[in-house]
């Protein structure tokens, strides 16, 4: 397929970004799509429900990565985890991180440090107005997030189909589509509507190399059109599969519950057990609505090679 | 730009549709549409008052449009309407070949369309539906994404994830809807497997369009985070931000059941905004791509640039 725009900037061979699922974007993981040809991105906790020890955590990741692959890889800051403590991102500067992903914060704030360590910065957006604030902010690229991505979603509900055309307009920066993508037909559609690449999350948890457990990939597996569902809108709206928890929680929803009743933090003991305990049907299990296109674990390198090779069949059907 | 199997079964030069906007879709904005290429739809109720008869209303939009244009158009009927059966009952009287179906069972009448003649396209919003649609011997699906304006499916399905999974599941072409107004939407659709596009933002804010001028710089004027959804628990509805619709969400915040919502909207609230211009207590159906749209053009011109842009979007792709 072509090179874009990202692929010489971040020292890639194909514009197929993984997703930093928390908990479960760990190293072999992020080292298998980077060996691939495109960019694996590490989760700080990775395997480690516990925050406190992320820094040692983050240190331990990055050093497996390196051990398994020689290609560039990044790191996601959560911005409202870490807030203005740089401790965590000197751990990954002094550990050769070249390229971060950022979100779920204002990304003025610490753009320029990476920028001053000659860290490349990836910030994600979900509409034009956070896109433009990036720019502004410096950040080298912009990942354009739509409604139907799992996990924290924006009270915006654009979609990408919307999003990514607009944001491309307003922006001079490369935007990287995300939500919704998970085979070579999204890949060309995103690139059809003005990205210069894609970020996946959900895809990517079906995979042999991803920390999730393997209840929860089976889960994403068997998964229909329909099986997922946004939770906590007007508090931290977040899209999971359908299963007890969520349904309880949407009839709250529904039912002009108080907020105090429906809100599930990030992070929480919810997620812990789905993600890296197999409970989905009780706990909060992360899912994009693309996971009714998700038919079988297979490694990542798999899942990047086989979008490549379809890419370039529907481009040619155009 | 390619012919796909929607050029051949309508007998239209290019796989672009217009929608069938309830009150706005008139004869001169289908024949327009229409004689441009592309396949122009009547709304029985175009420009009709609440007390006039729908029948008669259809019957003049009918017989209007195939005075402007020799072209097939189709007419969009809303199976879950009591009339259903006379509107039927008109279409083929009239000799019109194509007709839209949505918002109601497939079985109930696509038998008696065919056997008049008529090619039928349904309109969808998940996997089971187009199932159910295919089965029923509808020629075509139009899978209808989450950010389309107007009345929308429970499931929230975007059209980036919901146009491959029905391209996988169904054997009769697919058409999407929802988040497009330029070329760039169109090719990432057939990225995504559809066979032809359904526009509807983007034909109110054309020059032969009957919408009120008022709602038509409404849509101009909107940004990217311009409409919003409203009555979840009733049938959840895509339109312009404005009085009307925060009124409506701070009912659906309070949990309002589907009865007293339906009780409070009243009936004609979409043609108080759309026909004559209240554009504040009134309801503006309008598609989440209001944004990128920022003139007022001929219907005409909006086919013939995406047709034109077409070949440039894909070479960009190679």
């Amino acid at each position: 397929m072509k090179r874009t725009k990202i692929c010489d900037f971040l020292g890639i061979k194909y514009p197929i970004i993984q997703g930093a699922m928390g908990l479960i974007a760990g190293a072999e993981l992020a080292a298998a799509v980077s060996e691939a040809g495109g960019l694996g991105v590490i989760s700080p906790n990775a395997g480690e429900p516990d925050w406190s020890k992320v820094g040692d955590n983050i240190r331990k990741q990055i050093r497996k990565a390196k051990s398994l692959t020689t290609k560039p890889f990044a790191v996601n800051f959560p911005i409202h985890m870490i807030k203005d403590d740089r401790s965590l991102i000197d751990i990954a500067i002094s550990e050769g991180v070249k390229i971060v992903t950022t979100g779920a914060g204002n990304p003025a704030l610490h753009t320029p440090y990476f920028h001053q360590h000659g860290v490349k910065v990836l910030h994600l957006v979900a509409t034009v107005r956070h896109a433009v604030g990036a720019e502004k902010a410096g950040v080298d690229i912009v990942i354009a997030e739509g409604y139907e991505s799992g996990g924290i979603n924006s009270p915006d509900e654009l979609t990408t189909f919307v999003l990514i055309p607009q944001v491309v307009d307003a922006v001079k920066i490369p935007v990287v589509a995300a939500g919704g993508i998970g085979d070579g037909r999204g890949l060309a559609a995103a690139l059809a509507l003005g990205a210069q690449g894609v970020q996946m999350g959900t895809r990517f948890v079906a995979t042999t190399e991803c920390l999730a457990h393997p209840d929860y990939k089976k889960a994403i597996v068997e998964a229909g059109d329909t099986a997922t569902v946004i939770t906590g809108r007007g508090l931290m709206m977040f899209r999971g599969l359908l299963n007890d928890l969520t349904k309880e929680l949407r009839k709250k929803e529904m039912a002009g519950a108080p907020d105090e009743e429906r809100s599930v933090k990030m992070f929480s003991k919810l997620s812990e057990s789905a993600l890296l305990q197999g409970d989905v049907v009780k706990g909060q299990a992360a899912c994009g609505e693309v996971a009714g296109l998700v038919h079988e674990v297979i490694s990542a390198g798999e899942v990047v090679r086989r979008m490549v090779v379809d890419y370039d069949k529907i481009v040619k059907g155009l | 730009m390619r012919k796909s199997r929607i050029c051949k079964l309508l007998g239209i030069e290019c796989p672009i549709i217009q929608g069938g906007m309830t009150w706005i879709a008139n004869a001169e904005l289908a024949a327009a549409v229409s004689e441009a290429g592309g396949l122009g739809t009547i709304s029985p109720n175009a420009g009709m008052r609440i007390e006039d008869n729908v029948e008669v209303n259809l019957k003049d939009q009918i017989r209007k449009a195939k005075g402007l244009t020799s072209k097939p158009f189709s007419v969009n009927i809303v199976v879950l309407i009591s009339e259903i059966a006379a509107l039927v009952d008109v279409l083929i009287d009239e000799g019109v070949q194509v007709v839209t179906t949505s918002a109601g069972n497939p079985r109930l009448h696509t038998r008696r369309l065919k056997e008049a003649g008529l090619k039928v396209l349904h309109v969808v919003s998940s996997v089971r539906q187009a199932q159910v649609a295919e089965d029923s011997g509808v020629d075509a699906v139009i899978a209808e994404g989450f950010e389309a304006g107007g009345h929308n499916g429970f499931d929230e399905l975007t059209t980036m994830v919901l146009v491959p999974q029905i391209v996988d599941a169904v054997k009769i072409p697919v058409i999407a809807a929802g988040g497009i107004a330029d070329a760039r939407g169109l090719v990432a659709a057939f990225a995504l497997g559809a066979e032809g596009v359904q526009m509807g933002t983007r034909f109110i804010a054309t020059t032969e369009c009957n919408a009120h001028p008022y709602f038509k710089c409404r849509i101009i004027d909107s940004n990217d985070d311009g409409t919003m959804i409203t009555g979840r628990a009733l049938s959840p509805t895509r339109g312009l931000k404005n009085k009307f619709s925060a009124w409506v969400a701070e009912m659906d915040r309070r949990g309002t059941t589907a009865d007293e919502l339906l009780t409070l909207i009243g009936l004609g609230r979409s043609r108080m905004g759309q026909l004559d211009g209240l554009v504040e207590d009134g309801e503006l159906y309008c598609g989440a791509i209001s944004g990128m749209i920022r003139d007022v053009v001929s219907a005409g011109d909006v086919v013939r640039k995406m047709v034109k842009d077409y070949d440039g979007v894909v070479a960009g792709l190679r």
